[in-house]
């Protein structure tokens, strides 16, 4: 119905024209659209009491799985640059690959790729942007580089956290679903080198650096389809962006790294070291994995029907959680600099204060995003959303798959989340037009990808470690033609071979 | 800490506190209450931010 239809999508528009329109952070712009949700949730869509509270509590979970690696993200930064490490390889780093446009491209797209691929969840360019504002690039491009150089690599990232959701949503397995999952977004992957190469120095870097674009563009995607479509999906995009960096440094390298650039990147090794161990040694993962926060929750109904099954929330596993990679590889960090002799009397509670600091605002903003999705999600407004564009375009159905998954990751600031919102509604809609459906549910998850790049709990992410909090509109606006592009040639692309 | 963050602390500790109090108190009593706590942090978030 076109009401429901309206209302359902006011908190959206609320935050966007909030955050686009009038510049506000998500500190503010969060709340206000939470507000909206939960009246509209209450008194339109029939969500009760218990609907409404057992969603808040759900959304904590997710704010708590989120929040943590931001926490982990900025105390590793703060270790870092407490040490002076930042300046260093700002000031070294130039010497090792002398072409400015091919720094941010190896930074922004392989290494932001491969730590989506171990991380993800905002740690490519909560890492990656400070890096790059060492370097020299403005603050805002610090940010965008990295935001655009990753998101091919999202749905395989995580350790493939984002495809297991699209298999578990449609209850289709890796077989039928790689292939096309992994063509779809390794095409995007030479799309999100040459945004990320354009962002950092317009047209002239790209056609300088069509060569290596090319190239890395090959070897990663030819990684990531050949991993995923062997059983490896869980690794496809951590070992992409491995093969990225390795043939990278390669193709660029122009002298050997000293001894204090690799002091300086010492806690960045240290993470890499960390995340391989934790997450391929399995005995290493089983010990560590034993402790975990796990809610479950009963079957919840809206007074209009809308059902929402039973089962568990978020499932937090602290001890190998990506932000526990992040506390260790910190911890790891201050031993080797204090060793170094590279701090100053009471660094620890700087770098403990600057943290705290830098945090609190982006949380703020974070849990308002986060509960607004998931009320959202619990008292059916986003179903709504979704069946609305499916009848009203079902005729090029096709070319408006993409876009759904774009609209479930905006709103719940997560590939995963979309894939698991909208996964079985992509896959009934193929099935009722009789479009192939690991096309199209390839097509939800890569345009999921693409759009989770400008869910507001990303984007504070990022405005937060560039230093600029508040101004998440202003990246917002910079990230949306970038993404409008990519999300575009996807729907092109998903039409054209629909049709055949 | 500057008065801007502590209000910031303050709502952001009135959003996850009542959220997670939400699980394991008895809804029937004390949900509306938790709820109203939670508004009251997206209230004080949208005014200091």
């Amino acid at each position: 119905m076109p009401l429901d239809w309206i209302l359902a999508v006011l908190p959206v528009v609320t935050i966007l024209v909030l955050m686009v329109g009038f510049r506000w952070g998500a500190a503010k712009a969060g709340p206000a659209g939470w507000l909206v949700a939960i009246l509209l949730a209450a008194f339109y869509f029939g969500a009760g009491i218990e609907v409404l509270a057992a969603a808040q509590v759900k959304a904590l979970l997710l704010t708590i799985d989120v929040l943590f690696i931001i926490w982990g993200a900025f105390l590793l930064y703060r270790v870092t640059d407490e040490a002076g490490a930042i300046d260093v390889i700002g000031e070294t780093l130039p010497s090792l690959i002398k072409d400015k446009g091919m720094q941010a491209l190896l930074i922004g797209w392989p290494f932001a790729s491969f730590l989506q691929g171990v991380g993800g969840f905002g740690v490519p360019t909560a890492v990656t942007a400070p890096l790059l504002i060492g370097l020299g690039f403005a603050p805002l491009t610090a940010v965008v580089v990295p935001s655009i150089g990753q998101a091919w690599s999202v749905t395989f990232g995580s350790l493939g956290s984002s495809f297991n959701a699209l298999m578990a949503a449609s209850g289709l397995g890796w077989e039928e679903l790689a292939a096309s999952s992994a063509i779809l977004l390794g095409l995007l992957g030479y799309g999100c080198g040459i945004g990320a190469g354009h962002a950092a120095q317009g047209w002239r870097a790209v056609r300088r650096l069509a060569f290596v674009i090319i190239i890395l563009g090959t070897v990663m995607g030819v990684t990531q389809y050949l991993l995923a479509t062997n059983g490896l999906w869980n690794i496809a995009g951590f070992g992409a962006g491995l093969a990225g960096m390795v043939v990278g440094y390669f193709l660029a390298r122009e002298g050997r790294p000293s001894r204090a650039l690799l002091l300086a990147m010492s806690a960045y090794l240290a993470l890499i070291v960390i995340t391989i161990v934790v997450q391929l040694v399995p005995i290493v993962r089983e010990t560590l994995g034993g402790l975990e926060i796990r809610l479950t929750f009963p079957e919840l109904s809206t007074t209009g029907g809308y059902i929402t099954q039973a089962g568990a929330g978020r499932v937090i596993p602290i001890f190998t959680h990506a932000g526990a990679l992040l506390i260790y590889a910190s911890i790891v960090a201050y031993l080797i600099h204090r060793r170094a002799g590279q701090y100053q009397p009471g660094a620890p509670r700087r770098i403990l204060v600057g943290t705290v600091t830098r945090v609190i605002p982006s949380s703020l903003g974070i849990a308002a995003l986060v509960s607004m999705a998931v009320v959202m999600a619990h008292a059916g407004m986003t179903e709504a959303l979704a069946q609305g564009l499916a009848r009203g375009f079902a005729g090029i159905y096709p070319a408006l798959s993409p876009w759904i998954g774009g609209l479930g990751a905006f709103m719940t600031g997560s590939n995963t989340n979309s894939n698991v919102v909208f996964g079985q509604l992509q896959l009934r809609t193929a099935e009722l037009l009789g479009y192939s459906v690991p096309l199209l549910l390839a097509a939800q998850t890569a345009g999921a990808a693409i759009i989770s790049v400008l869910a507001p709990s990303k984007v504070v992410v990022g405005a937060s470690t560039a230093g600029l909090g508040g101004q998440e509109g202003i990246i917002l606006r910079r990230l949306i033609p970038y993404c409008g592009v990519l999300l575009i040639a996807l729907s092109v692309v998903v039409w054209r071979v629909a049709q055949r | 800490m500057n008065r801007k963050l502590k209000y910031q602390a303050l709502a952001f500790g009135l959003i996850t506190v009542p959220s997670f109090a939400l699980y394991w108190v008895d809804p029937a009593g004390l949900v509306w209450g938790m709820m109203v706590l939670i508004a009251t942090g997206m209230v004080i978030g949208l005014r200091v931010s």
